[in-house]
């Protein structure tokens, strides 16, 4: 359905993509992941049409979109990061609007009036949008690139910035809409692109670190369970005590606020809760645990963690 | 491009800058015709208001376009468009139509004023129709200058400032005519917006001046969708 | 070090390669676009530049002044008489000459009408603009040429045999009384203008001197002028009389019929104001030059025209009158003044009569000559002579052009008197095996009762003596055969208001527009406010 072959984009002397590839199969929820600024805007706006590569070509439904741009934008509804409103128009005008200028030819009204039921802005269909809130807004941004079902939905980063309930809200319909579209979903949140996406591209300073299923995805990120300690007492001996501890995988010392409390990052199996014998530990040395949070596995870790899965399996696969 | 052209046309007046623009224009384009004729009280003549009303529109026209494209730049509305199947020359025309259908608008109700110079004498018919249609092309043209400078900034107040700009030295253009190099002289007569707008002064409607002002309006247009297009390309 | 590790997943790209696409893929869609902008730009110009050079030929400046009246735009009549003319001298080339660059010629109406002559005819007829301020020797050269002093608000037509000089200002009419310009004479003077340059010699008109013939009730001696060249005649003399001749195409010679003959080109003769009688045939003295037979040769030659101007002081003049009588039945009673209380200008004890047109017949010489006229204009003949048009079996043709009304009095009795007379007299035409064809040719003699007709106080545009002698002097031209060649009036630009109202509109014009969009604007912000 949509395809990249090598698709670089130059700004000046800085390059936001170097190279990029990747297939989108029909039906298939993409999930584009990537850190703030690794070329994941770029790479849809270019898909969209509204930037162009400077070498490489896309397609869309075999549809080249730089040579037939019109043809091609049709297929595609597209959220930018910041959905595209004008303040000043009520939510009806707006979408009236955009069904003209998409040159859509479904019968208006009901086509309309189920795009508002399915993003469920039908009670605001006549107020200004200036008078909206940031998940009505976005609401009105997907309702708008749903206009004229297009065969691909692009969503540029659609929870950023709403709370949590309405994220909730707003991955339910992604899902949704799934059903009937191919679609790509940008984010920086990794448990997002996991509930929502059937397949993960991974992007990191302008190139592609991983494309992946969901699964392979999850098996890099699944298995590991992470905290940090803060502990008191002597890092020699706390380390010696922590390597000890048949449920802790692996400690490593990460921060030291002052001379007697330290931080160590403490991973463990995730099926084995390794805070109680982690406590019992230190209660029998008389070091006192004065912190402990869980953390989140960072996508750098990912990228690590799934480059290094890929050359084991390799190097597995030579031997 | 249709539909960007209603809803230009309609967005000029559900905020603000139509109504201040029409206000303004009728305001001004009122005193500057009654301090020529009303308050001279001797002769109908329009010649004069219609020179004063060319420098009025120096202002007054990028009021019109100074938000065109800059504004949804900024508010990244813009995704919308260029990711709609529209070319860009297809928005930035939609665009630029609007402006002009506003102007042309105001233009022609604002001739109601002329009906004042039958009441209290004769009004010279054709040198108001050939004056007009005249306004109505150079006015075009100034559009076409707020269009582009509007395509080059995000900010509509550096748009509005640098169209008026350009706008005065195109007018200002006129008065190096009397330049004794030859060749300078012949580039700012061929230039001079105020110079070709003379036969019409005396009810010659100049087919050669429409192509002109036609012509370079396009090619101002035709900058504003390079722009963009290199904007993509960057 | 990560990065290159995942090159890996993507193909290798070589920078070559990329630069390559990307260089193909610039031009392929635009990116290019200054090698496409120039070509833009330059269209543009070519546009323009084309548009500009074959303005004159694709007639790209249309006159959009009112449907009746066009101040740009050459009649049909003119059209068509210049059609003829250039279809028969296909050589014809009129330059028009402007005597400073094109945008600075100070009368833009003068300038757009003689674009008009150049796309009408644009093969023929060619602007030229030469800055005589900046070059002295050209301004000799051309002030020589037309024994003008010119300045930059002439024009030149140089024709095929002459250079004409036309100031700006008789490109207008203006107003006797007011002062104002009224109308416009664009396509009149330039007419007038092109004849006079591109003819090889000008119809003459002579004014004949040697009888103590004056201008202008004695103010002109005719006399004096005997020899002047046209030009040296116009500038010694600032009569309108003299500008109407020109402007209608002719040259002006004074000729004492004593001295010199005619000029080869007469076509009209004028007898203005004779005290003294024409030497007529001596049978004593056969050798002796006869005035009037040498008139009568010229008469005989037609397409010539006399016109004959007598008052109430005019002597009897035995030759001159049996000529007239003779010839064309005219005649007038010497020292029989007309005199009208009724209907005269007022203070002139009923000397001035006013003339009226009688009842013509259509086809006649006399309803041709005052086609378009109203009736309303006001034919002044000071001091008349009581005139007499016979209905001499011998000729045809003759008829009252001008009468008095009927309670005008003369000799103690009280009736309608001629005013002006005239007769026509045609001839066929022989084709070259001596046979007639269609085609007639023409003498008239006009009988004026009144010398004062022709006196400069008349001939301006309150009275209807400018038109009638311009109507008079059409027909006489044979050249200049074609008609509707009118001045265009302005429209009346004067505006009768008050101080009052002229406040009261102003606060009209510039507040309530501009509040009704006010209150527009606030309805709908209150409308859209909390939606």
């Amino acid at each position: 359905m949509i395809e990249f072959r090598n698709v670089y984009k130059d700004y000046g002397q800085n390059h936001a993509l170097k190279g990029i590839s990747f297939k989108v199969e029909k039906g298939d929820i993409l999930g584009f992941l990537g850190p703030n600024g690794a070329g994941k805007s770029t790479a849809l706006n270019i898909l969209t049409g509204y930037l162009s590569a400077t070498a490489g070509e896309a397609f869309v439904d075999g549809v080249n979109i730089f040579e037939h741009p019109i043809e091609a934008k049709k297929m595609i509804g597209f959220l930018p990061e910041q959905p595209p409103l004008y303040p000043d128009m009520r939510v009806s005008e707006y979408l009236n609007f955009v069904y003209d200028l998409k040159g859509c030819t479904l019968p208006k009204k009901q086509h309309l009036s189920e795009i508002c039921d399915v993003v469920k802005i039908s009670h605001v269909y006549d107020r200004l949008i200036k008078n909206l809130s940031k998940g009505y807004k976005q609401r009105v941004g997907i309702a708008q690139a749903l206009i004229g079902s297009p065969k691909v939905l692009v969503f540029d980063e659609p929870t950023v910035g709403l709370d949590p309930k309405q994220i909730i809200e707003i991955r339910n319909l992604v899902k949704l809409l799934g059903k009937d579209h191919t679609i790509i979903l940008s984010s920086h949140i990794l448990p997002e692109v996991q509930q929502v996406c059937s397949k993960v591209v991974v992007i990191n300073e302008g190139l592609i670190v991983a494309n992946e299923s969901i699964e392979t995805l999850a098996e890099a990120v699944e298995g590991t369970r992470r905290h940090i300690a803060k502990i008191c007492g002597p890092e020699a001996e706390v380390m010696k005590l922590l390597g000890s501890i048949p449920a802790i995988r692996s400690a490593d010392v990460i921060g030291k606020q002052d001379a007697n409390s330290i931080s160590y990052l403490i991973e463990s199996d995730e099926r084995i809760d390794a805070r109680i014998p982690l406590f019992g530990a230190l209660a029998a040395k008389g070091y006192a645990l004065i912190g402990l949070e869980g953390v989140e596995m960072s996508l750098e870790d990912v990228f690590v963690r799934l480059v290094s899965n890929k050359e084991k399996r390799q190097s597995a696969k030579r031997r | 491009m249709f539909a960007i052209y209603k809803r230009e046309l309609k967005a000029y007046f559900i905020s603000p800058i139509g109504y201040l623009f029409v206000g303004n224009f009728l305001a001004v384009s009122g005193l500057l015709f009654s301090i020529c004729t009303l308050q001279r009280q001797e002769s109908s003549s329009v010649a004069d208001y219609f020179q004063y009303l060319i420098y009025a529109f120096a202002i007054l026209l990028p009021l019109l376009t100074m938000k065109s494209l800059s504004e949804e730049r900024r508010t990244k509305s813009e995704q919308l468009l260029m990711t709609s199947p529209v070319s860009v020359t297809g928005i930035i025309v939609g665009k630029y139509l609007a402006a002009l259908s506003v102007f042309g608008a105001v233009l022609l109700a604002n001739s109601l004023n002329f009906v004042l110079l039958e009441k209290f004498g004769n009004a010279n018919g054709t040198l108001i129709l050939s004056n007009l249609i005249c306004l109505f092309f150079i006015g075009a043209l100034f559009l076409a200058v707020g269009i582009f400078f509007s395509s080059l900034t995000e900010d509509t107040l550096v748009s509005a400032i640098t169209s008026m700009d350009v706008i005065f030295v195109m007018l200002a253009v006129n008065f190096l005519s009397d330049i004794s190099i030859s060749w300078v002289k012949k580039i700012v007569d061929f230039i001079s917006v105020l110079a070709r707008y003379e036969p019409f002064t005396y009810g010659i409607l100049d087919v050669t001046s429409i192509i002109y002002y036609v012509s370079l309006a396009a090619v101002f247009l035709f900058f504003a969708v390079r722009v963009y297009e290199r904007r993509r390309w960057a | 070090m990560k990065n290159e590790k995942n090159t890996a997943i993507g193909t290798t790209y070589t920078s070559a390669d990329k630069q390559r696409e990307a260089v193909t893929k610039k031009l392929k869609y635009g990116s290019l676009s200054w090698g496409f902008a120039v070509i833009v730009v330059v269209l543009c110009i070519a546009i323009n530049l084309a548009a500009s050079l074959l303005s004159a030929r694709l007639d790209l400046r249309v006159d959009i002044t009112d449907d009746e009246a066009r101040f740009f735009t050459i009649s049909d009549g003119t059209k068509s008489f210049f059609e003829k003319l250039f279809a028969d001298n296909p050589d014809w080339h009129i330059t028009i000459r402007f005597l400073a660059e094109e945008d600075k010629v100070s009368d833009n109406m003068v300038l757009e009408i003689a674009r008009s002559y150049e796309s009408a005819f644009v093969d023929h007829v060619s602007l030229e603009f030469t800055d005589i301020n900046s070059n002295r020797e050209l301004w000799e050269h051309y002030s020589n040429v037309t024994q003008t002093q010119l300045t930059r608000y002439h024009v030149l037509v140089e024709g095929e045999y002459h250079t004409r000089a036309v100031s700006f200002a008789n490109f207008y009419l203006t107003d006797s009384e007011s002062g104002d310009t009224v109308a416009f004479t664009g396509e009149k003077t330039f007419t007038a203008a092109f004849v006079k340059a591109g003819i090889k010699e000008s119809p003459v008109a002579v004014f004949t001197a040697g009888h103590g013939e004056t201008l202008d009730n004695g103010t002109y001696v005719l006399g004096d002028y005997v020899g002047y060249s046209a030009e040296q005649l116009a500038q010694a003399n600032k009569l309108v009389l003299f500008d109407t001749l020109y402007d209608m195409g002719f040259d002006v010679q004074v000729v004492d019929l004593n001295e010199s003959p005619l000029p080869e080109n007469t076509r009209l003769i004028i007898v203005s104001d004779p005290k003294s009688d024409f030497m007529g045939y001596d049978p004593e003295n056969p050798d002796a030059i006869s005035e009037m037979q040498i008139i009568d040769d010229v008469m005989d030659n037609f397409n010539v025209t006399l016109i004959v101007t007598v008052d109430d002081d005019t002597p009897e003049l035995p030759e001159l009158q049996s000529y007239l009588e003779q010839e064309y039945g005219l005649g007038y009673v010497p020292n029989v003044s007309v005199t009208d209380n009724d209907r005269s200008i007022k203070g002139s004890d009923g000397l001035a009569v006013l003339g009226d047109i009688p009842e013509l017949l259509d086809y006649t010489l006399g309803s041709q000559l005052v086609k378009g006229f109203t009736g309303d204009e006001r034919f002044v003949f000071n001091s008349a002579v009581k005139l007499t048009v016979s209905k001499n079996a011998n000729v045809y043709g003759e008829d009252t052009l001008i009468a008095t009304s009927p309670s005008a009095v003369a000799g103690g009795e009280s009736g309608s008197y001629p005013l002006i007379g005239y007769t026509l007299r045609g001839n066929a035409i022989e084709d070259e095996d001596g046979d007639d064809t269609e085609n007639t040719e023409y003498k008239t003699a006009y009988l004026i009762s009144s010398t004062d007709f022709l006196a400069d106080r008349y001939l301006n545009r309150s009275y209807g003596n400018r038109d009638l002698f311009e109507s008079i002097l059409r027909k006489a031209n044979t050249i200049q055969e074609y008609t509707g060649v009118e001045e265009v009036f302005f429209v009346d630009e004067g505006l009768d208001i008050t101080t009052g109202e002229a406040r009261g509109w102003t606060v009209a014009v510039t507040l309530i527009a501009p509040a009704i969009i006010f209150a527009v604007a606030l309805t709908v912000w209150a409308k859209r406010r909390h939606a």
